[in-house]
């Protein structure tokens, strides 16, 4: 076990200077399943970095490489200057993890647990003060197997930081949480940026990643398919205010573009949204068009563009929850 | 050696919080005790022994054969040697113990020494397994009063005293050797919740290493398996009188070896399974067979021989006949070598497979 001394000369031996966490032409295979093909990214120290992406694009895959617990088909991967293959004990101990999926003691309580896995690293966070950032106070005593989905989800999110890690990984760490819990959740991961830690995270919501991250790169089919930060992302795709409606069938989408003042159009059934440089003009053009074809314009709403535009924009696809 | 011993301390609190697990270590095979001992209350078993005594008087058979006569449970049949290896044959006799005059008894100043060739039935397996130690223990001592040396084992002694072997004697110790195999082998599933409940993938990014991981849960499982066996023996012992004997250090190795074996098992059966549900009928086949067949509460003699190569391979017919020798006898530790040998060999087999079928994830 790395002694007090021992971590002070890591720490100068790695500098502040490497990144965070590094990923170089990552692949990785299940069988016929190209679960991830070609990533690449850099997570500069101090920062909050995301993978935004749906379901299967290979996240989890991604960031449990980069924990040390899947092996990678080929690619490299560096985790505080080092590779975690190598150096595991040495690594592990200055990361913080949070899987996907809770796995606590079901017959240990919440104080137990975090007592428990405290004892595994040199450095060691303060237990009562992670219950109370938490909201577990009341439930500290309790078993974990009894404890509510949002009640494991957020215990599971505290032992990632019991070692007072460098570096956390949060695999969707607000899935399950009311908007409360959320919020206090986003709160806890932006103080931990404060303190000059270092945050991965992967989430569905857009909201969180716009929030929260300073870089973000969506990710799709295995592939990183945008990258920037989430306004950088947001400005380079649209230059655009986003007119949207509902219809269903879908109309023609060359008609559409053809509309005064559009930019480009975007159709996920029933959903159809046209981006548009000119609103005055769009909009007298829709709703000519509209009543010429005889058809509704069901919810028309106006609004800027969002990470949500730029996800379907790149993907095609809507990110659902 | 911090997150050894908190490990430990986890498992174990994880344990005793376990109502279920609890229920299977202790009250399971408690209310066994209980339902058997109180069944077999009154059956003492007798066994048959022929006896085939030289034609001249000699001082060694003599005390051999009053050494016998001192034991409760067996009836001795004495009788020509053909008529004995008979009655042998046809299920009569449990052993036949043929006494030989000294080859030359001039040759040497020396009391003389008799020899004593022992033939039994291979189908009665356990009645060998009591009486066999008793036959050795009563020469040992003849052979000591001969040569005038001091008995340097007083456990002996009582045990050849031990008289009335009971039902309750005969089957605590299989129930004790069933008790740890049950405890070991259905670790399995215990091992299948922590893979699926990603316990094991979550230590897995943390410094903590693998052997610190296993090597915590085995120390608890096997303290877990002295503790079982303890109650066991002391319910034996004061709801039903039972006689123990040996040296209860000698029992706690014996069951650390046999846990350890069984608990390997287990380790393998759980990568074999997917799910809990799909390891419940594997950790049956591997049972069922072991709990008919290995001696330990029914007697193997109705089996018939073609089987009996079989209950010779099965880990836990060496398991119970140690356990069973080292508490009816008080033996020594070196009978049970062979016993321990087999059970070594089993462990390492055990250890193999867990290596190529545990899975952490
Ligand atoms: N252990 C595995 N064996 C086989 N295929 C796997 C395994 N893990 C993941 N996959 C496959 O790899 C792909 C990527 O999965 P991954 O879990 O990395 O996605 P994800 O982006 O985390 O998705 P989600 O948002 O649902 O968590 C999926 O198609 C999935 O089915
Ligand atoms: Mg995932």
């Amino acid at each position: 076990m790395a002694t007090g001394t021992d971590a002070v000369v890591t720490a100068v031996g790695d500098g502040a200077d490497t990144p965070a966490a590094q990923v170089i032409d990552l692949h990785k295979r299940y069988g016929s399943v190209q679960a991830v093909r070609g990533i690449s990214f850099t997570v500069p120290r101090g920062t909050i970095f995301g993978m935004l992406g749906p379901n299967g694009a290979g996240k989890t895959t991604t960031i449990e490489i980069l924990e040390g617990l899947r092996e990678p088909t080929s690619g490299a991967t560096y985790v505080l200057g080092r590779e975690i293959r190598r150096d595991g004990k040495r690594v592990k101990d200055r990361i913080g993890v949070q899987l996907q999926t809770p796995s606590l003691f079901p017959q240990l309580t919440v104080r137990e647990v975090l007592h428990l896995f405290a004892t595994f690293y040199s450095r060691r966070a303060d237990v009562d003060e992670l219950i109370g950032a938490f909201g577990l106070g009341e439930s500290a005593g309790r078993k974990t197997s009894q404890l509510s989905g949002g009640q494991q989800q957020r215990l599971s999110v505290a032992l990632a930081l019991v070692n007072d890690p460098e570096l956390v990984f949060l695999d969707e760490p607000t899935t399950g949480l009311d908007p409360q819990a959320r919020v206090a959740l986003w709160d806890v991961i932006a103080r931990l940026r404060e303190r000059g830690k270092t945050v991965l995270l992967t989430t569905h919501y857009m909201e969180e990643a716009e929030r929260l991250c300073d870089e973000l790169c969506i990710i799709d089919h295995g592939q990183i398919v945008a990258q920037g930060s989430p306004a950088e992302l947001i400005a380079r795709n649209f230059h655009e205010q986003a007119v949207t409606f509902q219809m269903d069938p879908p109309p023609d989408v060359e008609a559409l573009r053809l509309l005064p003042g559009v930019a480009s159009v975007a159709v996920d059934p029933p959903d159809v949204a046209c981006y548009t440089r000119d609103l005055t003009g769009t909009m007298a053009g829709l709703l000519e068009w509209a009543s010429a074809m005889g058809r509704p314009l069901d919810n028309l709403l106006v609004r800027r563009a969002s990470l949500e535009d730029v996800f379907l924009k790149i993907t095609g696809r809507r990110l659902r929850e | 050696m911090k997150d050894f011993w908190a490990l430990t301390r986890a498992w174990a609190v994880s344990l005793r919080r376990d109502r279920t697990a609890l229920f299977w270590s202790f009250a399971f095979p408690l209310i066994f005790i209980v339902i058997f001992g109180i069944a077999f209350k009154n059956t003492n078993p007798t066994y048959d022994v022929g006896l085939v005594l030289p034609q001249q008087q000699d001082p060694t058979a003599a005390a051999f054969v009053q050494g016998l006569q001192h034991v409760g449970s067996f009836k001795l049949h004495e009788g020509s040697e053909s008529a004995e290896l008979a009655a042998l044959k046809d299920g009569k006799r449990s052993v036949v113990a043929v006494v030989r005059p000294p080859a030359n008894a001039s040759a040497s100043p020396a009391p003389s020494g008799v020899a004593i060739d022992v033939y039994l039935d291979p189908a009665q397996l356990q009645a060998t397994q009591v009486v066999m130690p008793i036959l050795r223990a009563v020469a040992d001592r003849v052979d000591r009063q001969v040569t005038g040396t001091q008995p340097l084992v007083r456990i002996e002694e009582r045990s050849v005293r031990a008289q009335n072997l009971k039902y309750i004697d005969f089957f605590l110790p299989g129930m004790v050797a069933f008790s740890v195999m049950q405890g070991g082998l259905w670790m399995a599933v215990v091992f299948i919740q922590l893979r699926e409940g990603r316990v094991l993938k979550r230590f897995g990014a943390t410094p903590v290493s693998r052997p610190v991981v296993v090597g915590s849960q085995t120390l608890v499982r096997l303290v877990v398996s002295i503790i079982q066996s303890a109650v066991l023996v002391l319910a034996g012992r004061f709801m039903f009188n039972a006689h123990i004997g040996g040296n209860p250090l000698v029992l706690a190795a014996l069951i650390v070896l046999g846990g350890l074996l069984f608990l390997l098992l287990g380790a393998a059966i759980s990568g074999l399974a997917k799910t809990e549900e799909a390891a419940v009928p594997i950790v049956n086949v591997v049972a069922m067979p072991m709990m008919f067949l290995s001696g330990v509460f029914w007697p193997v003699a109705t089996f018939p021989s073609f089987i009996q190569p079989l209950i010779r391979v099965l880990p836990l017919t060496y398991f119970g006949d140690a356990v069973r020798q080292l508490m009816t006898s008080g033996t020594r530790i070196a009978p049970l070598w062979a016993d321990m040998a087999v059970m070594a060999a089993w462990v390492v087999v055990a250890a193999l497979l867990a290596v190529r079928f545990f899975r952490w994830e």
